[in-house]
């Protein structure tokens, strides 16, 4: 199916909720308001279509409003398959598996805070490492040159070996997407190559889009839910965002697999529309190995941000000689992006397992859903929606509605409009700097350049994103959250 | 004639390039240069390390995408980056490299974005008027 084609036949069934014609297996659903959708560039409907034709998909390939050009789909996109016809494909989840975010609250106000913030970025600019090459010996002696049998463990067992490592409290556990351990990891199916790359990458930032902000709660859309989670405005309260994951481990994982498809499908005679989107059945061997390896990515990216949080939590004491407790530096949610797990959704009238590709993509579990404990269980998942470092971020909730039109998932960002080699003509250096103090905003980052790709003219409107997911119903807005210091890789 | 060049309005979050070559090698040395460029500034490089090593593929699509993910490999496990190479490829897509690099300790200044894996997303390679040009995807 054409672009064009596809784009003339959507029609909007819902608020900001538009269908296109069948372009493949199943029609293509996008939540996007009509500003977002008149903007969406042409190959998004392209790579979405091809998703549509893998075998197996479920109801539709979904787009959201941050959706952009990725590679094989595009990111800002999910797809449910089914557990018996459908497949699995790296090329859908993304090369850095469990990419992820996590908020942190703190008992501190902007008050306390602001007069220290040069500080505090500038220690944790150097306990967790950031950029090209950064790597846990940089921070953390103890993690420096993690053995085989450490890696398998921190592998398989995800939180559950940080919080055996005193890294994670059991409340870090609680608030952490599948309590931060999936249980289908088997590190057998993981490469030399990958465990190479990974066993000096636990605890580090990376580089790209990858961030750690200082931020304010800036405006409140729902106070009860805000205090539920121990988060409230009024005190002008501070807390920490970062967005990472499986950094070379899981890439490598992607890479490796990718490979092994591709011969799946030239030995199985399968035409891909787009070879990174190579694929195999998830019942298959090649599926299931890789799922398992897939798996320890999550359950590697888990631990990652655990670590990160952990160093956080040192910082905070040293700058403001007060204890963990006093601090208050609970995590609020830790939500993955880029991932393929098993779920059970209702379909037609029957509780059925399907897997759900998410690239770019965040769970969003409404109220009362199984997977969810404590007081999550009355008010939903948190999703955590990351925006540019000019613009600020969101906390939302995830909704029922999500679970019934969309194999519970949203939005994860804001989405780039512009690509990083355009960012780096169009944005000067000097005056994103510039801009960013006249904003009050403090920043730390290893590569100027790095910091231009991530300017804010660089991506869409982050309230007009959140706000068409809201508007959907797909993911309620709960706070905005502004940045007042800045960690770049 | 020009080594390769950035392509601006495509890849939204990651990093196309087209990189030249009169023949396969030098194609191959211009990719190793690409790469390196896209992650660091190329100024007051010392070429001081070497690695030497080699790599087969089914197909030429596939030694690209293997040939830059082994110059990530060496970034993320021996923190060494590769600038440039000497390349051999013969008929049966066997490539052997002798690789120079830094050490990245010694570029901490000079970074400007991670290569984290190479694409098979809109990968292409073909001969124009004697060249060979090769668009390739890098996710950063």
């Amino acid at each position: 199916m054409e672009i064009r084609e596809i784009r003339n036949s959507l029609k909007e069934i819902d608020k900001n909720t538009w269908e296109s014609k069948k372009a493949g297996n199943v029609p293509i659903k996008i939540y996007a308001n009509k500003n977002i959708l008149k903007n969406m560039e042409g190959e998004v409907f392209n790579q979405a279509a091809n998703a549509a034709s893998l075998p197996g998909i479920l109801k539709y390939s979904y787009l959201f409003s941050d959706a952009h050009i990725g590679y094989g789909v595009p990111v800002g996109w999910a797809g449910a398959f089914d557990m018996e016809e459908g497949i699995i494909s790296p090329g859908a989840i993304g090369f850095d598996i469990n990419c992820g975010m996590r908020l942190i609250k703190t008992n501190l106000t902007l008050k306390e805070v602001k007069p220290k913030i040069k500080e505090l970025v500038d220690i944790l600019f150097k306990m967790v490492p950031a950029g090209v090459g950064s790597n846990s010996s940089q921070s953390l002696p103890n993690l420096k040159n993690l053995g085989k049998p450490s890696l398998k463990e921190i592998a398989e067992e995800g939180i559950d070996w940080a919080l055996r490592n005193s890294y994670a409290t059991k409340k870090d556990k609680e608030r952490t997407e599948e309590k931060g351990s999936i249980k289908s990891a088997d590190f057998s199916k993981v490469s030399e190559d990958a465990f190479k790359r990974g066993k000096q990458q636990l605890g580090t930032l990376g580089s790209g889009n990858h961030y750690l902000e200082i931020q304010v709660i800036n405006k409140d859309f729902n106070r009860e839910i805000a205090n539920a989670l121990d988060l409230d405005i009024i005190k002008e309260q501070v807390v920490v965002m970062f967005h990472t994951g499986s950094r070379g481990f899981g890439h490598q994982i992607a890479s490796d697999y990718i490979k092994k498809f591709l011969d799946y499908s030239s030995r199985q005679d399968i035409t891909l529309k787009d070879k990174q989107l190579a694929y195999a059945p998830f019942n298959s061997k090649e599926g299931q190995d890789y799922f398992k390896a897939m798996s320890c990515g999550i359950n590697f990216a888990f631990v990652n941000r655990q670590i990160i949080t952990y160093q956080i939590r040192e910082a905070f004491k040293k700058i403001f000689k007060r204890n963990e407790n006093d601090l208050g530096l609970d995590v609020v949610y830790d939500v993955s992006h880029n991932t393929a797990k098993l779920e059970e959704y209702d379909i037609e009238n029957k509780k059925t397992k399907v897997i759900v590709h998410r690239k770019g993509a965040t769970r969003s579990f409404g109220p009362g859903n199984k997977e969810l404990t404590g007081v999550l269980k009355q008010i939903g998942q948190p999703v955590i929606v990351g925006g540019s470092m000019e613009t600020g971020s969101y906390l939302c909730i995830g909704t029922k509605k999500a679970e019934e039109d969309s194999f519970g998932t949203t939005l994860h960002g804001s989405g780039r409009t512009m690509s990083r080699v355009a960012a780096r003509s169009a944005i000067n250096p000097d005056k994103l700097l510039e801009s960013m103090k006249t904003k009050g905003i403090y920043v730390k980052a290893n590569s100027l350049t790095g910091l231009t790709e991530e300017g804010g003219s660089a991506y869409k409107d982050i309230n007009e994103v959140v706000n068409s997911m809201d508007e959907a119903g797909i993911s309620r807005k709960v706070l905005s959250l502004k940045p007042i210091g800045n960690i770049k890789g | 004639m020009e080594r390769y060049k950035l392509l601006k309005n495509e890849a939204t979050a990651d990093i196309a390039l087209i990189a030249y070559g009169k023949n396969l090698n030098e194609l191959f040395r211009n990719i190793t240069i690409a790469v390196s460029n896209i992650m660091v500034l190329n100024s007051e490089m010392t070429g001081n390390k070497k690695i030497n090593f080699s790599i087969h593929s089914k197909s030429l699509d596939l030694l690209v995408i293997d040939f830059i993910n082994k110059i990530v490999f060496y970034k993320d496990y021996k923190n060494i980056l590769i600038t440039d190479s000497k390349i051999q490829i013969d008929e049966k897509l066997n490539l052997r490299c002798q690789a120079t690099g830094e050490d990245l300790a010694d570029l901490k200044d000079k970074f400007l974005v991670d290569v984290k894996a190479a694409t098979l997303h809109d990968l292409d390679i073909k001969k124009e008027k004697g060249l060979i040009k090769c668009k390739v995807v890098l996710d950063v």
